[in-house]
């Protein structure tokens, strides 16, 4: 399908060395390598977080940390995942493999890309930071809901400073996505013929764009509720304090496919190449991925059943949710008919998406669970809802983050992953991550709520069970090192399509890519 | 409404201008909100249609959307 024309590929490197390569790099390779290096330690650093949160629940009592602590670590685990982890993962991804899938030379604003970048650790510096803040972190939970954010320390507006900051990097991100995707395709790669992860991340960004301002502006009220004398949540003043809600989620539930649309998108890359056949239904695919994020601007309020609403409106939102699974329904099943009858091989990244496909899809069924208003009544705030988000979070986001790391390792690194070590990875992360969230489903319906340090004897056992899952899991995490330094620094030789059947212009370079890929533009059939 | 053809790929709503008409534009974006296209009409949506009005079309069929599912709940609460 893909052809390339003869390319200059440079393997070198010009400009400055050592870290001022880094610090002033505009290649977007190295700028991905950096995106994906620094959201890996934000994941290490929210696991230990959550592991801590895991060892202070293992027993009713309060045994590890304080409950002002505790609440502090379940907010900040939430805010570096979400924003430190998962979403630069997805733009380290895109950074890496956008151009080089579309035939582009580098992305279309290779500065701001660097600064897009270098915004991150100065956030992520604020937001670690603020634990050693008078006061400590923030403890609002990770939706900054007020009162509570209203009231903390100084940890909060370090908080909202950071997201001001990540915001803005996510923007400038997806505004280079947008542009290079439109502007820098190949000659004869239309819109149609681009690979299903171009598509997803260019929908992507129009979500981050979309939304991104709304948060900024959420914070930015709660800042000048807190040091300006404004109202905008205070009742007393004359605010409301269900405004922030609809505002916070107005951004946040396309935020939730903001960190899913991505991980849709490399699955789709990967399960072709394994069942060896093209994509089964491309175009209901790049449809379907459309639908889900034009209904995500119309659902928010499913986040706040809880807070009391008109007949009316639990019902629109009850509904309206519900009707995003036909779309969703409509990916699982072209996967499923993309699988069927294929030539299916079992390597690590399909492993992966395959266990994505599966355990995704539970997250993916409660949530239609929890859109039912009279149940998500019963349901809200309970761990439930954890163990809803976390299996869409970690099962979908974070299993396609690691089936597509797998899958281009090879062409980042010019080694292939060690099969033996990526499969002991997978099944380890896939049984213990069940063994930590699926109790959590029974705990909700026993009615355990969220974000308690402490909790009533009869929830004893299944949170037990999901601590020692959760150590197992962490621990699990520190193979997927192995692997990469493994990778890196040597192993059987990729060649430039390192998996037999991998479609796409990407694999038409070298393996590892040279640093200056397609500066002839390649002629795409 | 019935539009001039393309010669070799006959669709309703196509021009020979390349250009999709209103109704063809329309019905891109509501079986988009289905998730499900057939390919051969998906080649001649992505030959024809243009972007700005795809993007028209969409904010409309959300607006048709939440219209028509204000209209099911109003005659499920009032029933």
């Amino acid at each position: 399908m893909a052809a390339v024309t003869p390319d200059h590929l440079h393997d070198h490197h010009h400009g400055p060395s050592g870290l001022m390569r880094w610090i002033t790099t505009t290649n977007h390779k190295d700028i991905g390598t950096m995106y994906l290096l620094f959201s890996f330690i934000m994941f290490l650093s929210g696991g230990v977080m959550a592991l801590t949160i895991r060892a202070e629940l293992f027993q009713p009592g309060l045994q590890v940390v304080e409950p002002e602590f505790f609440n502090q670590l379940t907010t900040m685990h939430g805010l570096v995942m979400v924003f430190g982890a998962i979403m630069p993962a997805f733009v380290g991804f895109a950074n890496w493999m956008l151009p080089l899938m579309i035939g582009a030379s580098d992305m279309a604003f290779a500065r701001m890309n660097n600064w897009s970048f270098w915004l991150l650790p100065v956030a992520a510096v604020m937001l670690i930071g603020s634990f050693f803040v008078p006061g400590g972190a923030t403890a609002a939970g990770w939706t900054l809901y007020p009162p509570l954010s209203v009231q903390m320390g100084m940890g909060m507006d370090l908080a909202i400073f950071a997201v001001h900051i990540m915001g803005i990097s996510s923007i400038m991100g997806a505004i280079n996505i947008v542009v290079t995707i439109l502007n820098m395709r190949a000659p004869g790669m239309t819109l149609m013929k681009m690979p299903l992860f171009c598509w997803t991340w260019l929908i992507t960004a129009y979500l981050l764009i979309a939304v991104m301002p709304v948060l900024a502006g959420a914070v930015t009220m709660i800042l000048t509720d807190r040091h300006f004398g404004t109202s905008f949540f205070n009742a007393a003043g004359g605010g409301d304090p269900v405004l922030f809600q609809h505002i916070f989620w107005f951004f946040g539930h396309p935020e939730v496919y903001i960190m899913i649309l991505p991980a849709f998108g490399i699955v789709s890359q990967i399960i072709p190449t394994f069942a060896r056949k093209p994509l089964f239904g491309y175009a209901s695919m790049v449809y379907a991925t459309a639908s889900i994020a034009v209904l995500s601007f119309v659902v928010w309020a499913h986040h706040m059943f809880a807070t009391g609403m008109p007949a009316q409106g639990q019902l629109f939102f009850m509904y309206a949710t519900m009707l995003i699974a036909v779309p969703t329904g409509v990916k699982v099943f072209n996967w499923i008919a993309t699988m069927w009858r294929g030539s299916m091989t079992f390597e690590t990244p399909m492993l992966w998406s395959v266990g994505f496909i599966f355990v995704f899809t539970l997250g993916g069924f409660t949530g239609l669970i929890c859109a039912i208003a009279p149940v998500d009544i019963q349901l809200h705030d309970t761990y439930y809802v954890v163990a809803h988000f976390h299996y869409v979070l970690v099962a979908g986001s974070l299993f396609a983050l690691f089936a597509g790391a797998y899958y281009w390792l090879p062409k980042w690194t010019g080694h292939m992953p060690n099969e033996t070590i990526g499969k002991l990875h997978f099944w380890c992360s896939m049984v213990f991550f069940n063994i930590t969230f699926f109790p959590m489903h029974f705990l909700g319906l026993a009615g355990m709520p969220r974000r308690i340090p402490d909790y009533a004897l009869q929830f004893a056992d299944f949170n037990a069970l999901a601590t020692v899952g959760a150590f197992g899991f962490g621990l699990s995490q520190l193979i997927f090192i192995v692997v990469v330094v493994k990778c890196v620094r040597g192993g059987e030789k990729a060649a430039a399509r390192s998996w037999e059947d991998a479609d796409g212009l990407e694999w038409t370079v070298p393996s590892p890519a040279p640093h200056h890929t397609f500066e002839v533009a390649p002629v795409f059939k | 409404m019935k539009q001039p053809q393309l010669d070799e790929t006959p669709d309703e709503g196509v021009d020979k201008g390349g250009k999709a008409g209103f109704f063809a534009t329309m019905k891109a974006v509501l079986w988009a909100f289905a998730g499900i296209r057939k390919r051969s009409d998906y080649g001649k949506d992505a030959r024809s249609l243009d972007p700005r009005a795809v993007v028209v079309a969409g904010l409309l069929g959300g607006i048709i959307f939440v219209l028509t599912l204000v209209v099911v709940v109003g005659l499920v609460v009032g029933s």
